[in-house]
């Protein structure tokens, strides 16, 4: 394993981590999306890592071109991913927008409290 | 296999795909509703075709699977579509379903829908169930990522279009959307760690390279992540939490759409993934201990699940902590890998879609007519809609597993394979399990016929066209009960391909 | 809307040039770095700028919503098209073969190029629609 790799590992599953904690932690309902963008980020990382190879080039055939590359299919598994996480992304956001128009707040605490005062009023 | 078959297999997602595409455009006023039906009717067409051939040709020649390259490119280099009987048992009837529930949804999406969505309604609804068909047939492990993505996002866009009922349903939602989100990314770091492993994404191809390699760390953090990812997206307890909420405040056609078909598939993935990627070459896919630590799930899921159910304030959260229960039984099933317990996983599967889709379709028949499921407004409802009610009833009856009823049937195998494999705890639970749903369904039952009707005016009649489903799935479910043989021969040969590790 | 005699001039200049680029990558993506995806992009990239510039009524009426809202349907009709194609003729789904049987890298190179103008046109508006939807319509 080179350094560049074992420097990825260890930064993958840093960004994987603090994404997992802001989107646990943190009450602001856009704060908790970023978490979970920079939770899948960490995902990318890891992918990319796999298809690295020691002075690898783009596969691209050409005369003279060394025959060391890298893997190219986890780079294009990662791009259908990022695809993924935009779409997550832009649907989070779209609902954010719906919950601050019904509630007027982004904070997932106080949604708690005004829809347990719903419920209470309802019964 | 004739040249007449030979193009089902990309139809079966290329149909609904198509519809969900054209739905936008010319998917304004009724328009909408009829491509839905007709695109899920011929898909239901399509998958049915294929069950029967399946079936057919797998009782000459034993394991039969239908192999379908993408472009013609052969697998394992390129992405092949990959159908055996479980996964043309399970694309029946998730196009049936579809077919079902849209034949219920058109005045229940002008009723919960505003007009101006209603083209993007439909788009939705047909790329989820493009999404869920797609998860069952493909035969690419990546595949599976991105197309539980495609279901998961319109769902997202689908339970959020309950707003206008109950804005609730956009917490929900955005609830579901982290929590779904967080269990598709474990299910792609398996993926990757399954890539990094084997070099290959085809479900085979990786099943055969893993047998010749020693089990490592690498494979067991995979088998780990993707249980972790899988159980998230079946709801299966402790990882539920996202469900209740969402199936309660989601449309009442979504919601029956989801009961029916999206915790099924997630279950697909987990048996697809244990037995057909992971499983050890001539013995069981999982050891004693998984099996201690996915029986305690499932034993805790049963039991809370049955226990929340009786004392929810609603029908429609009833059926939300039923639907929890159920989920355990069918897990607890495929998870000892004993024939009969599969089989009656499978059916388990197939029975808890049909009485579970119809009990949402009343809720939903509900919610039309009165406005609310909650339970203390639904005293006397069995003279006031006798019909709706008695539907309620007989499918509470199939969830206790009355004889007679389909939940009869796949209860019994479940005890069978359980007792057989050295599992009577396990057994003892399902049992308990019964007693448990006997409670809540009793529980409907003195609200409803041993309570003085309240005279609160009903907002509509008892439209035929939104009865008519509840009766199909709900006779389907009786009829299924009484004569049980056919099915039970198919779930027992998809078990059987299944447990022999054929992918 | 921006008020700023620079940012405007300059912008309106590099806005023909953005979209160029956006089809240079786009026809290119089959023999190098580029395609569908990063072309989308790059074209709504240019059409946001432009409503950053010139206000959102000026962009709806050079590009009309609809023709927005039909685009993004196109494309994955153009995308289906192809593989149906491949049906039709009696081969599989998305086998671009069929599209030249005398000759199968151009029948590649068409097949792709549809392919990829279909993924082109779908992301760019697709990524319009969501930053006109984030910025206040009614999602």
């Amino acid at each position: 394993m080179s350094l560049f790799e074992t420097f990825n590992s260890i930064a993958f599953v840093v960004i994987m981590m603090l994404g997992l904690y802001t989107l646990i932690a943190r009450q602001n309902l856009v704060k908790k999306t970023l978490g979970l963008g920079l939770f899948q980020t960490g995902i990318f990382l890891m992918y990319i890592t796999l298809g690295v190879r020691d002075d690898g080039v783009a596969p691209i055939l050409q005369e003279g071109a060394p025959l060391t590359y890298t893997n190219p299919l986890p780079h294009v598994l990662i791009l259908t991913a990022i695809v993924v996480s935009l779409s997550t992304m832009a649907v989070a956001l779209a609902l954010i927008i719906g919950v601050r128009e019904e509630y007027g707040t982004i904070e997932a605490d106080e949604i708690a409290t005004i829809d347990r005062a719903d419920a209470e009023e309802g019964a | 296999m004739n040249s007449e078959t030979s193009m089902l297999p990309v139809l079966i997602v290329l149909i609904p795909l198509v519809g969900g595409v054209l739905a936008p455009i010319i998917g304004r006023g009724i328009f909408g509703w009829l491509l839905a039906l007709v695109t899920t009717g011929a898909a239901t067409f399509v998958s049915g075709t294929l069950l029967l051939f399946i079936h057919a040709q797998n009782t000459l020649t034993p394991p039969f699977a239908i192999s379908y390259p993408l472009g013609g490119w052969p697998a394992p280099h390129g992405i092949e579509l990959k159908i055996d009987l479980l996964s043309a048992l399970l694309a029946t009837l998730v196009s049936g379903m579809g077919f079902m529930v849209t034949l219920f949804s058109r005045q229940g999406v002008d009723d919960e829908i505003p007009a101006d969505r209603r083209r993007f309604f439909w788009s939705l609804w047909l790329l989820a169930i493009t999404g869920l068909l797609g998860i069952l047939i493909t035969g690419d492990a990546f595949n599976v990522y991105v197309l539980l993505e495609i279901s998961s996002l319109t769902i997202y866009g689908l339970i959020a279009m309950g707003r206008q009922r109950n804005r609730q349903a956009l917490t929900a939602a955005l609830n579901y959307l982290v929590l779904g989100s967080v269990g598709a990314s474990f299910i792609l770091i398996a993926i990757g760690l399954l890539y990094a492993k084997t070099g290959t994404l085809n479900m085979a191809d990786i099943h055969a390279k893993l047998l010749l390699a020693p089990v490592d760390a690498t494979v067991l953090t995979a088998r780990a992540f993707l249980l972790a990812g899988v159980a998230l997206k079946m709801a299966l307890f402790p990882l539920h939490l996202w469900m209740p909420a969402a199936y309660s405040t989601a449309p009442s056609a979504v919601a029956a759409l989801l009961a029916a078909t999206a915790t099924k598939v997630g279950i697909y993935m987990g048996m697809r993934f244990i037995f057909s990627v992971f499983a050890m070459s001539g013995g069981a896919a999982l050891s004693e201990a998984n099996i201690l630590i996915i029986g305690i799930c499932c034993g805790a899921a049963i039991i809370f699940g049955s226990l929340s159910a009786a004392r929810q304030p609603s029908l429609s959260l009833l059926l939300a902590y039923s639907s929890v229960a159920q989920i355990g039984y069918i897990v607890v099933g495929m998870t000892v890998g004993h024939i009969d317990a599969m089989t009656g996983s499978i059916l388990h599967m197939v029975f808890h879609a049909l009485i579970k889709g119809g009990l949402f379709l009343c809720a939903g028949i509900l919610i039309y007519r009165l406005g609310t499921t909650r339970l203390e407004d639904l005293a006397g409802l069995g003279q006031r809609m006798p019909w709706v009610s008695g539907a309620i009833v007989v499918g509470g009856l199939g969830m206790i597993g009355i004889p007679g009823t389909a939940g009869f049937v796949s209860k019994f195998y479940l005890l069978k394979g359980l007792i057989l494999s050295g599992h009577p705890v396990l057994a003892g639970l399902v049992l308990i399990g019964s007693v448990l749903a006997a409670i809540y369904t009793w529980r409907f039952v003195e609200i409803a016929y041993l309570r003085p009707a309240e005279d609160t005016p009903l907002r509509n009649g008892l439209p035929f066209e939104k009865f008519l489903p509840v009766l199909l799935l709900l006779g389907a479910s009786i009829y299924l009960g009484l004569q049980p043989g056919a099915i039970i021969d198919v779930a027992h040969d998809a078990a059987q391909q299944l447990l022999g590790g054929s992918p | 809307m921006s008020e700023s005699v620079v940012l405007r001039t300059i912008g309106g200049m590099l806005f023909p040039y953005i979209l160029v680029y956006g089809l240079y990558v786009q026809m290119h993506g089959e023999i190098g770095p580029g395609g569908g995806f990063q072309a989308g992009v790059l074209v709504a990239a240019a059409f946001i700028l432009h409503s950053l510039l010139f206000g959102k009524e000026l962009t709806d009426r050079l590009l009309p919503t609809w023709l927005v809202d039909l685009s993004m349907s196109l494309g994955v009709l153009l995308y289906i098209g192809v593989g149906i194609v491949g049906l039709v003729k009696g081969s599989y789904f998305l086998d671009y073969s069929v599209l030249d049987p005398t000759h199968p890298a151009h029948a590649e190179a068409l097949g792709m190029t549809l392919v990829e103008a279909g993924v082109g046109l779908t992301v760019a508006s697709v990524i319009l629609t969501m930053v006109r939807k984030v910025n206040g319509e009614p999602a």
